[in-house]
């Protein structure tokens, strides 16, 4: 019995009308852990309802606490028929359990129904009390901390990164089991929101658990995914990078971002890229598709021994008996160790002196086809998928002379029963110094200057590049590019995948041409290094955000993803490079953000808007799947609002503490779309109810922010002939504390963290 | 079938003034688009025409998400939907429960009921407004009307409270309440010339002079009815013109404090016991609901009617209604001082309020 969850239900507000008769609600309140199930009086005849309930104990296995939301469900009451549900509230209570996250969550949070949206606000106030169990066998991981954050958090330091940790979830999707035939479309999105719920907290819990085989207490970079593959089921799954943090005073935080920074080598900084480069652009030739994408046969590769040579390659499947069977990728713990199974970083920013060189972006894609999954409740099939793409990173790496893949991430797009996965990271050297054991000094060819190599899929044109394109200044960083089935979808009959590979080629030129028109603009305006990001969201986006730095310090572009992005185009981000002066980055930061605000209207949609010339090439439905993002918002009121960003820090703010990761998923069903102002009135309306939700949860975790916040995951289905509508949108990030920088801190402390921010810009996508 | 789907939403809920003063008009999205354009906004923002026109559809599908919200504008401040910084909260809700004053005129008296929303298109058509706007006008002052009926105490401190509207507006909507409920014949075209700004100055002074929450702010109910005792006392002013020698003594009164102040004397000495006699009959027959709503009628045609023709200037009448009403208190055998003081003191300032082409 290691802990206890205590709930206690304080009141309502703004309850919609239940009863037709008297314009009133007679509401009461279930409050459900696990199985156990606690009820409030019905407080009768109220749209405000004061519970003051007495506290709710549920006690539980830690296990359950960190796989189980609490679930308060507010009901009308009824004499005569069954009681109305109003909506519910899921409060994933994952954040009480670390002791420096949040300690009790209390406030007012949207009542939320799938098919009304939000429905009245609920005050509860929820604290739990953990017992410490030391138990080796246990099958918990509390107290390990995620961030979605792509950097070591700002009020953490880094005793040690362990490395890349991967973990998946597989489940049957209750919107294609036989019952949901029979149950109405609310049931159906309750089940699919709870199992979703479920899902992440089981997949958090066991990535938790190897972070602490591998002797971890952190996980950063956490990025999860789910794939809603249809009938043969839904996945969710997870990546991240394993450290061990360290609370610290936030003042030392630039200095001792790492122990070994005693010595900080100016020359092995990224801005050292930076100082010869304001030559010419590249101009390379279009690369050629050498060959497909998908592996027939693959064979867990011995062959990169010398770069895994440190750790065990072994991929020991355990499947585990906890409720669902999983399939854990063991990684053996070894100090900072690089060389495991996968050299991989979710994360982005790096300590000074870490990157030794960066090789080129590399990136692997493969079709599959769903409906040819033997046992589609197991994961081993997806892991085994997996597997091949990450070895296939690793080849890539390896051929561009890297030992390493920074900013690494995966990604899926799935229409009806075609799944494409991509992954896509930077290939990287890594310092030395900071390896526990450094034997790979001899064995980098390709250290002396800094590289421009330009890699799409699998080709590899480094052999070129290396020699002739050295000198030049163009370099893409981190290139991720998740493709979308859609645009394929006229060619997604099943022998088709031949053409398909060619196809992504195609765009993914497409792409990379468009980002380096993009970074010849730039060189004009910058005389710099240009880091570029290109990012094709689902084919589905409409703005080209850029951030243009110039040397005469003049922004010209801004919308920091300003942007829900829906009409088919390419999103780019330019980023300003190292090697323009960084000292006052933050500064020029916030100086745009209150000319953003000063024109507000300006902002929408960015200034700069590239004509979506995708729409051309891909002749798709538009409003199939989309990817949503939040705009960055500024209001410098001093009211206790809630900000939300999708960088990891906040301009002019130091975050002073970390309340916990924020993961929700929510659905919204609609039988009245053209009521709600169609698919646009639909959408607004959802997109500003998660944005509620968000802000809500925050507040009541005790934060003001957002930081890594991401929209991601959305599923969008209408049939306008049935007036119908459905959207699944997940939504992630950090929720903190921060406090406005009141007097500057001293020009070091900035220059360092500034830096620190250099391809945090360019994660932004 | 592919369907545009364009949306732009932020954490901080982002209102542009103009767009929202356009939604309010009744605009039509691709009417403000054109508006918009016209006013510059595309040099100003460096957009084009597809920009500003997704960017109008979003604000307008805000206000419209926002307009639930601004019917009960307490819940404005506490709702969690969307972060309005409070300043826009404000702006948000005293622009949407502005009105045109033209339109309140021509509503102005009418019960606020469904068959009044029914000339809307009318009213729309000859005022200009779009009917869009004219309703929503309408179905404020029917909300604002139906919520502050069921309140106690003073009429526009209940407005302010419940609809945080400036005082300004909420003393506007006072007027438009008391008119409403008391329904005061302003339609006639006699009437015409008067505008809302007169009436609700005539209102104001009723409100605070004539009512029952003037005497007694405790009481029950709706205190924008008059108070039904001072109507009746009312009767006993007709003494004033009934008994002949108060009358000629009242008469003379005034005459020696106006002899030459007045350019109009003589006709002033000729029609003074008409006008006092029709003074005092409107006041003695508030009673009678009929008369009580032919209040301003009787006004314009009794007394405003007359003194237009004899060509009083405005400054001469504020004399004469000075001396009127205070050489009263020298007769010595009348005895409703109190009466007679509240009553030609509202109807004093109505009189020089209405007093005009």
């Amino acid at each position: 019995m290691p802990g206890k969850l205590k709930a206690k239900i304080v009141a309502g507000r703004h309850l919609p009308v239940m009863d037709r008769a008297s314009d009133l609600t007679d509401a009461f309140v279930e409050v459900k852990f696990g199985n156990t199930t606690f009820k409030t009086d019905v407080y009768p005849k109220s749209l405000n309802p004061q519970w003051n309930s007495e506290w709710f104990k549920f006690e539980v296995d830690d296990e359950d606490l960190q796989d189980e939301p609490l679930q308060i469900t507010v009901l009308d009451h009824d004499t005569y028929s069954a009681n109305d549900a109003i909506g519910k509230v899921y409060i994933d209570i994952d954040p009480l359990l670390c002791s420096e996250a949040a300690t009790v969550i209390s406030g007012w949070l949207p009542i939320y129904d799938t098919i009304h949206g939000i429905r009245g606000e609920i005050n509860v106030l929820v604290k739990v009390d953990l017992f410490n169990d030391l138990n080796r066998f246990r099958q918990s991981s509390c107290g390990v901390k995620f961030f979605c954050t792509t950097s070591i958090p700002r009020c953490y330091r880094a005793i040690m990164v362990h490395g890349f940790v991967e973990e998946l979830v597989v489940n049957e999707d209750p919107e294609y089991q036989w019952i949901d035939r029979i149950r109405t479309p609310r049931a159906s999105n309750e089940a699919r929101q709870r199992l979703i719920f479920l899902m992440s907290g089981e997949l958090q819990r066991k990535i938790g658990l190897k972070v602490l085989e591998m002797g971890g207490n952190a996980v950063v970079g956490y990025l999860q995914c789910f794939d809603l593959e249809g009938e043969s089921g839904l996945v969710v799954r997870a990546i991240g990078t394993a450290c061990t943090l360290e609370k610290i005073s936030s003042t030392l935080l630039a200095t001792a971002t790492h122990p070994s920074n005693s010595s900080p080598s100016k020359d092995m900084k990224e801005p050292g890229f930076g100082e010869e480069a304001p030559g010419v652009p590249l101009s390379s030739g279009p690369p050629t598709p050498l060959r497909a994408q998908t592996f027939s046969s693959f064979s867990p590769s011995k062959s990169y021994s010398r770069q895994s040579s440190s750790s065990d390659t072994e991929l020991s499947l355990t499947p585990k008996t906890v409720g669902h069977l999983c399939h854990f990728c063991m990684i053996p713990p070894s100090p900072f160790c690089v060389f495991q199974e996968y050299p991989f970083f979710t994360l982005t920013a790096f300590p000074p002196g870490f990157l030794l060189h960066v090789g080129g972006v590399v990136s692997a894609r493969s079709v599959k086809l769903l409906d040819r999954i033997h046992n589609p409740d197991e994961p081993e099939t997806r892991d085994a998928w997996w597997e091949e793409i990450r070895q296939e990173i690793k080849s890539h790496a390896k051929a561009l002379g890297c030992h390493a893949v920074v900013g690494y991430s995966e990604s899926t797009s799935i229409c009806e029963e075609v799944c494409i996965l991509s992954a896509s990271g930077t290939a990287a050297i890594l310092s030395s110094r900071f390896m526990q054991d450094g034997p790979l000094d001899t064995e980098h060819r390709l250290s002396r200057q800094p590289l421009c190599v330009f890699s799409t899929g699998s080709e590899r044109v480094e052999g070129d590049m290396g020699s002739s394109a050295s000198q030049q200044g163009v370099f893409f960083l981190l290139i991720s590019a998740p493709f979308v089935c859609d645009s394929l979808k006229c060619c997604s009959t099943h022998p088709s995948i031949i053409h398909f590979t060619p196809f992504s080629f195609f765009l993914c030129y497409f792409l990379f041409s468009l980002s380096l028109c993009c970074v010849v603009v730039c060189m004009y305006l910058s005389a710099g290094f240009v880091t570029a990001c290109a990012h094709i969201s689902m084919c589905v986006c409409s703005c080209l955000s850029v951030f243009v730095s110039e040397c005469l310090s003049i922004y010209v572009c801004v919308c920091v993803c300003a942007c829900v992005c829906v009409r088919s185009c390419v999103c780019v981000y330019v980023c300003p490079a190292p090697s323009v002066d960084y000292s006052s980055f933050a500064d020029r930061c916030s100086s745009w953000i209150e000319q953003l605000k000063l024109k507000a209207h300006t902002i929408r949609r960015g200034s700069v808007k590239t004509t979506s010339s995708m729409e051309k090439a891909s002749p798709l439905p538009e409003g199939r799947s989309r990817s949503l993002r939040s705009n960055r918002s500024y209001s410098g009121s001093s009211v206790a609002v809630v900000k939300m960003t999708p960088l990891s820090f906040i301009p002019g703010a130091k975050i002073i503490k970390y309340l916990g990761i924020i993961n929700m998923f929510f659905i919204r069903e609609t039988t009245s779309l053209r009521e709600e102002g169609g698919v646009s009135g639909f959408l607004h309306t959802f997109i500003a109810e998660v944005f509620a939700m968000v802000r809500a949860h925050v507040a009541a975790l005790g934060g003001n922010a957002v930081v890594s916040y991401s929209m991601k995951e959305c599923v969008f289905m209408e049939n306008p002939n049935k007036n119908q509508a459905q959207c699944l949108i997940n939504v992630s990030g950090d929720a903190v504390m921060f406090v406005r920088e009141s007097e500057l801190e001293s020009t070091s402390v900035q220059t360092q963290s500034a830096t620190a921010h250099t391809s945090n810009g360019a994660e932004g996508t | 079938m592919s369907t545009e789907l364009d949306v732009f939403v932020g954490n901080t809920t982002v209102l542009d003034e103009d767009v929202y003063q356009l939604w309010l008009d009744g605009h039509t999205v691709s009417d403000a688009v054109r508006i918009r354009m016209e006013a510059g906004a595309l040099q100003e923002c460096e957009a084009n025409a597809e920009i500003l026109h997704s960017d109008t559809m979003d604000q307008f599908r805000t206000f419209q998400m926002c307009e639930r919200l601004l019917q009960s504008p307490s819940k404005v401040a506490n709702q969690l939907l969307f972060q309005i910084p409070p300043h826009h909260q404000t702006m948000l809700i005293e622009r949407y429960y502005e009105f045109d004053s033209v339109f309140a005129r021509e509503v102005l008296g009418k019960k606020l009921s469904k068959g009044t929303k029914k000339d809307l298109d009318d009213i729309s058509s000859k005022t200009g407004i779009a009917l869009k706007c004219c309703r929503r006008q309408f179905d404020n002052f029917k909300h604002v009307f139906k919520v502050v009926e069921e309140l106690k105490g003073p009429l526009v401190e209940n407005i302010q409270r419940h609809f945080l509207l400036s005082d300004v507006l909420a003393r506007d909507y006072a007027a438009i309440v008391f008119f409403a409920n008391s329904r005061f014949e302003t339609g006639k075209r006699k009437l015409q010339y008067l505008s809302f700004q007169d009436f609700a100055f005539c209102a104001g002074q009723l409100i605070s002079y004539w009512t029952v929450g003037a005497v007694d702010n405790m009481m029950e109910d709706l205190n924008v009815d008059l108070e039904k005792e001072f109507l009746h006392d009312l009767k006993d002013l007709k003494v004033l013109v009934n008994d002949k020698d108060m009358l000629d003594q009242h008469k003379s009164l005034v005459c020696a404090q106006l002899r030459g102040k007045i350019k109009v004397f003589s006709e002033m000495e000729a029609s003074f016991k008409n006008l006092s006699r029709a003074l005092v009959n409107i006041a003695s027959k508030l009673t009678h609901t009929k008369d009580f709503r032919d209040l301003f009628i009787d006004l314009v045609e009794k007394f405003v009617e007359p003194c237009r023709s004899d060509k009083w200037t405005i400054g001469d009448l504020r004399l004469f209604l000075k001396h009127y009403s205070s050489s009263v208190r020298m007769l010595e055998a009348f005895r409703h001082q109190v009466i007679w003081d509240r009553y030609m003191g509202v109807i004093q300032s109505c009189i020089l309020k209405m007093y005009h082409d």
